[in-house]
């Protein structure tokens, strides 16, 4: 036992706490801030009624990058990636202290729109969730919302435009006044990516977007992944290290609410720095 | 006496009995068997009671039914226009058979139900959805049993106050616009009625609207949309079905409520859409029938079964539609 | 950033619908909630009145005379007491002559007050021969314009209650000899066509007989047809069949009940009409489809390792339901039964139909008398015409309203009491 200790321990240049869950002031490992970031998080704590689930997380998001976002279940991974559009106000007990700005804007200042703000940062959820409406009717939804559209024809580019970029169209396009909940599972998670990319927002934040799917539907979405990344910043949460490797630039590592560590995807995937880390990439544990 | 007397053995006594028999018998297994046998037979029986009543209703109200309608025909009766069952018991009258068109009985019952649900459909959704969505549980915890009770209060007590108060504030207040409102309205009585039923349709579409997962309103609260946004765009359109049958049911609840309007509609068989007149229901009518001494013969006192199966098959109609629906609805979402 | 323009300039509008919609569901809430108010606020209003009622106080002389057979226990109850009562206001008001003002000065006095009186006299028999002051009760126009629901303004010949008789009341009045107390007679007597000398209890025991009837019905049957639903039966269609009927029974308008009632119990089996016996049978098979939904609910709460476990130690599948199962779900079979009683104790259609509507002045004794029941009595009352039977109605109202919450403050006891978590 306490020789694998030992092993994991690799200190470096930098102070690392070796026991960070009962640091208060621990330290992520890594470089979390970005040059001119998409978002930017700083000291972020999140609590649910009284129990704490983030601790003092401050990580950035680049632009036009894709950001995974790894730990073991109940790290904190969704919480975390749901405070970047306050898709945790609908939670009545959700507290949520520190800073977040998008584009240099406090999203949770008094100024902040929420709609705004959502229609900016996308979401795509874990299960597909297409609504009881047509496909067409799906994508569109959004964009009737936020009235992006001033004719039919425009809409129905738009739309096109999304299935296509959502890899889609080719298989819906001729059923597109059927319903959305009657394509199969990896065309229903398409469906939620070409709904988000349909309002052209800046991030699209995605938790776990393919653990409800079979191997073929994944490598579909992951080469979406790395199409979309070309023009949005992406923010993925997923248990598998193999997709967070082959989608991921960067790479952020969480533990029972505290962000461990955080680097580029390929050192964190061959030589992290930190012994949980390594722990969970490894296998030991997670 | 006997009736009591036997009642009381058989569903009092006799299950004691057998429990009692039950304790006794733990050791010897033969007997046990005998006495379980006893017991399931009469459980089986206590279920069968069910199926026995609704072959009752359906028996007693078909049977009495026929016979009226030796006396004035099916089609009379379902398509006449004339109502008016006290002339016919008098043996001078050229037969019977034209005072007995119940249509104007269904359309007095039907306007009624229909002011009643558009006070109730709005008023007990929009509860139901300010409740699930947007109340904060301060107000909920109040509003939820306050709605409850309006749901526990007997309704002679709504009749009551439709007749006593309602109706002759509705004729007060509509007349200062000159308008000529009777003062057995049917507007009074749809209203109060409408009140009745609301608690009914809101905490059917509570359920319903409940059902709703989470996830499609997150999809649509991550897309931007507003509260009321999702809710009219998202979980309305998915409850929708839901809904309809939570609404089908309240209409057969409006058509078989008797005491608001046997207290607070008219008895006169006006076959009117007009809502401040007077009408009368096919409730009403199976009550003025029936009370006061009547002989088991009479057209009059048949007319009543026939009204009443009327009644039954139309609301069991509703209600088997209406509990498919939910059903279905409920399984799409589990 | 033009994306965000756009979404910018119809927040405005998107906002201000929002707030509509908001305002619609508290609207809806509040309108319930305000109509309640309206409700039970009219009812206590025009309710609480009858706890009072008035009485007048009259010297009554009672003369030998009275009693031509002496003061035997016969004559005594025999005597003329409705002359003495009106020779006795003839000479509390000397200067009435005429026939027409002196039979509208006897009509002050409740026709019930000579009961009173006879009581009291055949008690105290040394009565007789002397003036003693009684308070007599008082009729029911006297107590409603005593009560201040007779607007004198308003034209005479739109009154029962005539200028004269409110003279003669102001004058008591200015006397003294006119007062209100706590109405006993309310709570003590069965029904009467005279309001003041109207009570609830002869419906109230009606009630309690009807579903004292019900309750030993519909609970056996409904918890026994339960149990055999929910643990023995297999599913056939047999099952099926039975399930979808107990739902769609639970549907049925009450009213058809008392058709059920009528043909069979009264017409083919000729059991009497106006019975609580009956009453109660057919609330009991109303409320069974209530009762055996929410008891199946109760033994599908019950969790199976409690079934295992004493089917584990040999027990016969019958025992296991009857001495393991059923306690823990009883309940939860409680607070269903209570909730259809509480609807038996507020129906009235399905009691109109076979006869419960009788008008009957004796209070039953027995599910076998004639009676009626309370939400019964408050139609007969509702439907009269006089002014005074407005309160009462009322007041019958309150009555049956307090049985109610009492009977629901027990359901949330007992679900205090018992609940459980598995
Ligand atoms: N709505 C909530 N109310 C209370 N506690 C919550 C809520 N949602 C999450 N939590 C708690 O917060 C912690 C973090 O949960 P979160 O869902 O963010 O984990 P996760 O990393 O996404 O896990 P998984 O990989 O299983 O999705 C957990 O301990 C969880 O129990
Ligand atoms: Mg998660």
């Amino acid at each position: 036992m306490n020789q694998t200790a030992l092993e994991f321990s690799k200190p470096t240049e930098r102070n690392i706490s070796d026991d960070p869950l009962n640091d208060p002031n621990y330290k992520t490992v890594g470089e979390v801030t970005v040059p001119n970031a998409a978002m930017t998080t700083k000291n972020v704590d999140v609590h649910y009624g009284d129990k704490q689930a983030i601790f003092n997380v401050s990580l950035d998001v680049g632009r036009n990058e894709v950001l995974a976002m790894i730990g073991p279940s109940g790290c904190g991974k969704s919480t975390f990636i749901r405070c970047l559009n306050r898709m945790n106000d609908t939670i009545d007990i959700c507290r949520i202290k520190g800073d977040i700005r998008l584009d240099g804007e406090d999203i949770y200042s008094r100024n902040m729109d929420v709609v705004l703000l959502r229609a900016r940062v996308g979401m795509v959820f874990q299960k597909p969730n297409p609504f009881p409406k047509s496909v067409y009717d799906n994508v569109a939804y959004g964009v009737n919302l936020h009235g992006l559209s001033n004719n039919k024809s425009e809409l129905d580019d738009i739309v096109e435009d999304a299935l296509k970029r959502a890899g889609l169209w080719d298989e819906v396009s001729d059923r597109l006044n059927q319903p959305g909940t009657g394509l199969s599972g990896g065309q229903q998670q398409r469906l939620c990516i070409a709904r988000a990319i349909a309002i052209s927002p800046e991030i699209i934040l995605m938790d776990e977007p393919c653990s409800a799917l079979d191997p073929i539907a994944t490598a579909k979405i992951e080469e979406l992944i790395d199409e979309l990344s070309q023009r949005y910043s992406i923010c993925i949460v997923t248990h598998s290290m193999q997709q967070a490797a082959r989608v991921s630039q960067r790479t952020a590592y969480f533990h029972l609410g505290k962000l461990i560590e955080v680097g580029a995807t390929d050192i964190i995937f061959t030589n992290p720095s930190h012994r949980l880390t390594e722990g969970y990439i490894t296998g030991r544990f997670g | 006496m006997t009736i009591l007397s036997i009642l009381f053995v058989l569903f009092i006594v006799a299950p004691i009995c057998m429990l009692v028999a039950l304790s006794l018998a733990k050791k010897n297994r033969v007997l046990r068997n005998h006495v379980e046998k006893v017991i399931k037979t009469f459980l089986i029986s206590c279920a069968c009671l069910a199926i026995f009543t609704t072959i009752g209703i359906v028996l007693s109200v078909l049977f009495e039914s026929v016979r009226f309608f030796q006396v004035v025909p099916i089609t009379d009766f379902l398509f006449g226009l004339q109502w008016s069952p006290q002339m016919a018991i008098r043996e001078d009258q050229v037969g019977s058979s034209g005072a007995f068109g119940a249509v104007p009985l269904f359309a007095g019952t039907f306007l009624i139900t229909i002011i009643a649900m558009l006070v109730a459909v709005p008023l007990g959704l929009m509860s139901a959805i300010y409740l699930s969505e947007y109340a904060t549980s301060k107000i909920r915890a109040f509003a939820k049993p306050t709605l409850e009770i309006l749901a526990g209060i007997p309704t002679v007590v709504y009749g009551f106050f439709a007749a006593l108060t309602v109706a002759p504030l509705i004729r007060d207040n509509l007349e200062a616009f000159g308008l000529n409102v009777s003062s057995e309205s049917a507007l009074a009585a749809g209203i109060v009625m409408g009140v009745m039923i609301l608690p009914f349709v809101s905490s059917l579409s509570d359920d319903v609207i409940n059902a709703v997962p989470q996830s499609l309103r997150d999809g649509s609260y991550g897309l931007g949309a507003t509260s009321s946004e999702t809710v009219r765009r998202v979980v309305f359109p998915a409850a929708l079905p839901g809904i309809v049958g939570s609404i089908l049911l309240a209409v057969s609840r409006a058509i078989g409520e008797t005491m608001i309007v046997v207290m607070a509609a008219g008895l006169s068989a006006n076959l009117t859409a007009n809502p401040f007149e007077s009408v009368t229901t096919v409730t009403v009518q199976i009550v003025t029938l029936l009370v006061g001494d009547q002989e088991f013969d009479s057209p009059k006192t048949l007319a009543a079964f026939a009204l009443g199966l009327t009644l039954f098959a139309v609301t069991l109609l509703l209600n088997v539609i209406a509990l498919h629906v939910v059903r279905k609805y409920k399984e799409q979402y589990e | 950033m033009n994306q965000v323009a756009l979404i910018q300039r119809g927040l405005a509008r998107r906002y201000r619908s929002e707030k509509r919609f908001k305002a619609y569901g508290l609207t809806a809430i509040v309108s319930g909630v305000t109509f309640l108010v309206f409700l039970l606020g009219t009812t206590f209003l025009n309710g609480y009145t009858a706890l009072l009622q008035t009485y007048i106080a009259v010297d009554v002389t009672i003369l030998d005379s009275d009693f031509d057979g002496g003061l035997s226990q016969e004559s005594l109850s025999k005597s003329d007491y409705p002359g003495i009562i009106k020779r006795s206001l003839r000479e509390a008001f000397p200067e009435v002559t005429k026939r027409k003002e002196k039979s509208e000065l006897y009509r002050l006095i409740s026709s019930g007050a000579q009961y009173d009186l006879r009581e009291k006299v055949i008690d105290n028999p040394e009565l007789v021969g002397q003036t003693t002051t009684f308070w007599l009760l008082a009729d029911d126009e006297v107590d409603v314009y005593m009560k201040g629901r007779i607007d004198p303004a308003v034209p005479e010949k739109n009154r029962r209650l005539k200028n004269r008789s409110i003279a003669w009341i102001e004058q008591l009045r200015d006397q003294g000899r006119i007062e209100r107390n706590f109405n006993i007679l309310f709570f003590t007597n069965g029904d009467s066509r005279e309001p003041e000398q109207a009570g609830i209890l002869g419906a109230v025991m009606g009630s309690v007989f009807t579903i004292l009837v019900t309750m030993l019905l519909a609970f056996p049957i409904g918890v026994a047809a339960a149990i055999y639903l929910q643990e023995f039966a297999r599913k056939n269609r047999f099952t099926d069949l039975i399930e979808v009927n107990i739902n769609n029974l639970a549907a049925v308008p009450s009213i058809i009940f008392g058709l059920l009632g009528l043909a069979i119990f009264l017409n083919f089996f000729h059991m009497p009409r106006s019975i609580p016996l009956v009453g109660g049978m057919v609330l009991a098979l109303m409320t069974l489809p209530t009762i055996i939904i929410s008891s199946r609910a109760a033994l599908g709460a019950v969790p199976p390792s409690i079934r295992e476990a004493a089917l584990g130690v040999g027990a016969s599948p019958v025992q296991t339901v009857l001495h393991h199962v059923l306690p823990l779900a009883m309940p939860g079979m409680l607070t269903g039964t209570i909730i259809g009683l509480a609807q038996a104790l507020g129906e009235t259609a399905p009691l109109l139909v076979i006869g419960m509507v009788a008008f009957i002045v004796d209070i039953p004794g027995s599910p076998m008398d004639p009676g009626t029941a309370l939400p019964v009595q408050i139609y007969l009352w509702a439907d009269s015409p006089e002014r005074a039977f407005v309160e009462r109605t009322s007041a019958a109202i309150m009555v049956l309203l307090l049985f109610l919450i009492a009977i629901n403050g027990l359901i949330v006891l007992l679900r205090k009491k018992f609940e459980r978590r598995w």
